[in-house]
């Protein structure tokens, strides 16, 4: 144990580098919703504004768009999702559905600046009818699917493709979060299903990830994190009918997937949890305490129970 | 300090230990107060002289060294290392023998171990601690779990003797992690930290190891109750909130002669009656509910989704009718109380 001679000592011995990383960590840590607390702890434990504002620069845009952070357009005439498939540059945000460029204050996590987008910016038009008819059906889905959910359709490769002949790759990115800080309980559900249009053969491969997290905190600490990743394909034809058959498997697999985190909860008591502690002994009685009194009859216990040693 | 026990309840409880030990190099001068404050997973060291393993805590280390509840020696071995008196030192062994059968008994395997020592008040102190590695059923029994932990640390307070009675001050901690891995569920991993306290005078007739061990069993009892439905249950409301399972009646694949079924529905309900006295009065509601269960399919899926919708529908009208209802009944009735006494209203003939 440290005495009040070496205190000070160890104190500088963590340097600054030490202490930026330490914060970062945390930073980029916080469950879904709630980098806004953590970021007020690490500052007052830091106390050193500097490299609390080093740290946050730098883990803030991580933290954004590990977790789909979505933001309202200054104009209200949508939302932006942060995510690295629409990322133009560390603070700009591309919205392919409003074709508009929002640049971003990653720490206070608003728009501070919006701009239409440059021509260079957007997809030809022959992937863009392809992109907005998948985002049409898209929107129906995740606005049935989920009470409040947001999502875009990015293309992240050969946006520049003017017509049959050549593979094309989309982002579709499903972001919905719930917080409610008052009853201790955040949560927060993001897909991201990455879509690749192989021009030759004709076939749309679909590969999908699920990430569920969701944090009850109330008089303690505890935590979901489950993620699921599946692959599925489908012929390519009209961009109406590819955006109804890639909508439909992906609310076909999401929903499944529902499903299976509802039986896992189900199974949990009589299962996995029992596997750690059981309900009560296989005696199906309480433990017998009152024959601890004389340390002999110890052993008169484990004959009861019927245990070998 | 306030700072630092908030970030322990946000960084995820798998992530403990990095958050632990980087709180300890930010905060060198609370070092003390986080130790004893923040709970870690239990580590475990072998005994090779008595061939028995056993916990890592504050409470028998002494510099780099532990004692083992076994042995009663410290490993690495330390001279001078402070020693339980004689007598508690047999009330330790006890505990420790009487513990093991406890934890063989609902942990159907795992370590433990129990440290006591003397209070300053003439009272006594003890440390029952248990760590549970789900992967030693998993594999030969259930084999559910991928990965799996439960570590228990309880820590008694034990007030003097007065008049054949004690005080008995119980802190517990309960640790857990589950991660399950399969198709078609992916990645799942559960995990939770979670603390209570309970206080109780109990007559010395049957020993302190008695009230400890009673008291102990009541509170694992009523930590694993809450971890699973209160606080698994909300982490399940949540994901139920984020995308709530689309309506009608799912099956999952058959397996085993068995499928899983889960049936969400909905229910919208109006009522409108007008006459005298009562003028317009409407009550509509509309009310979902979910309900999962695994059933054999011996008798067919037809006849195991009507049963559900039946059950189901018969609960709902039930709810409605004296929960929702009732709630609003209560409310016009906190709005404006009825007057006392009896009111009568006469029949119309």
């Amino acid at each position: 144990m440290a005495d009040g001679v070496d205190e000070p000592e160890e104190a500088a011995e963590l340097g600054e580098k030490e202490k930026l990383e330490i914060a970062k960590w945390f930073l980029t840590n916080a469950p879904a919703g709630e980098i806004h607390y953590v970021a007020k702890d690490i500052r007052s434990i830091l106390g050193d504004d500097k490299i609390y504002e080093t740290a946050a620069t730098e883990a803030f845009p991580l933290y954004n768009k590990a977790h789909l952070i979505v933001l309202e357009l200054p104009d209200r005439s949508g939302d932006v999702i942060i995510t690295t498939y629409g990322e133009l540059d560390e603070n700009n945000y591309f919205d392919p559905r409003t074709a508009q460029v929002a640049t971003v204050d990653h720490v206070k996590q608003v728009c501070t600046n919006l701009r239409p987008a440059t021509d260079e910016e957007l997809p030809s038009p022959y992937i863009e009818e392809f992109r907005c008819a998948l985002d049409a059906e898209l929107c129906k889905y995740v606005g049935e699917a989920y009470p409040k959910g947001i999502c875009a359709v990015y293309c992240t490769r050969g946006k520049d493709v003017e017509g049959p002949g050549t593979d094309f790759e989309f982002a579709v990115v499903i972001s919905a979060t719930r917080h409610s800080p008052q009853n201790f309980c955040n949560g927060s559900w993001r897909s991201i299903w990455k879509l690749e249009f192989k021009d030759e053969l004709q076939v749309v491969e679909i590969n999908g990830k699920m990430q569920v997290g969701a944090h009850y905190f109330e008089e303690g600490n505890v935590q979901l994190d489950a993620n699921n990743e599946c692959k599925d394909s489908t012929i390519m034809q009209s961009p109406e009918d590819c955006a109804v058959s890639i909508t439909s498997m992906i609310r076909h697999h999401e929903s499944e997937y529902t499903a299976s985190l509802e039986a896992s909860y189900l199974n949990l008591p009589d299962t996995t949890f029992k596997d750690l502690r059981r309900k009560l002994p296989v005696t199906r009685t309480l433990f017998p305490w009152h024959n601890t009194l004389q340390f002999s009859l110890t052993r008169d216990i484990t004959k009861e129970l019927g245990i070998g040693k | 300090m306030e700072a630092a026990m908030d970030l322990m309840r946000r960084i995820s409880p798998n992530q403990s230990e990095t958050a632990l030990s980087a709180l300890l190099s930010l905060l060198p001068h609370h070092s003390a107060d986080l130790l004893c404050q923040v709970d870690q997973p239990l580590q475990v060291c072998m005994d090779a002289e008595s061939m028995k393993e056993f916990i890592l805590c504050e409470y028998n280390r002494d510099a780099d060294s532990y004692r083992s509840p076994w042995s009663n020696k410290y490993h690495p071995p330390l001279e001078d290392g402070p020693l339980p008196s004689d007598e508690l030192r047999k009330l330790e062994i006890e505990a420790n023998e009487v513990f093991a059968v406890y934890c063989e008994q609902y942990y159907e395997g795992g370590v433990s171990s129990v440290y006591m020592w003397e209070d300053d008040n003439q009272g006594l102190m003890a440390c029952f601690l248990i760590k549970k590695d789900g992967l030693e059923t998993g594999h030969g029994r259930r084999g559910h779990l991928q990965e799996g932990s439960w570590d228990a640390i309880h820590v008694i307070e034990v007030g003097p003797v007065e008049e054949e009675n004690a005080h008995y001050c119980l802190t517990s901690t309960i640790m857990l992690s589950l991660t399950t891995e399969d198709k078609p569920l992916g990645n799942f991993n559960l995990s939770g930290s979670i603390r209570r306290q309970m206080s109780l005078d109990l007559s010395v007739a049957e020993g302190h190891l008695c009230n400890m061990g009673r008291m102990i069993e009541e509170m694992e009892g009523k930590l694993r109750n809450s971890l699973d439905q209160v606080y698994f249950g909300k982490t399940r409301e949540m994901v139920c909130t984020l995308r709530p399972p689309p309506e009608g009646i799912q099956v999952g694949p058959v397996e085993e002669e068995n499928a899983h079924y889960c049936l969400t529905s909905t229910i919208m309900l109006s009522l409108t009656t007008e006459d005298k006295p009562l003028g317009n009065f409407n009550l509509s509601g509309s009310i979902r509910r979910q309900m999962s269960l695994d059933l054999s399919v011996a008798e067919g899926h037809l006849c195991n989704m009507g049963r559900m919708i039946e059950e189901m529908e018969g609960k709902l009208r039930n709810s409605l009718d004296q929960v929702y209802f009732g709630k609003t009944r209560e409310m016009v009735c906190t709005l404006r109380p009825p007057p006392e006494g009896i009111q009568v209203r006469l029949p119309e003939s």
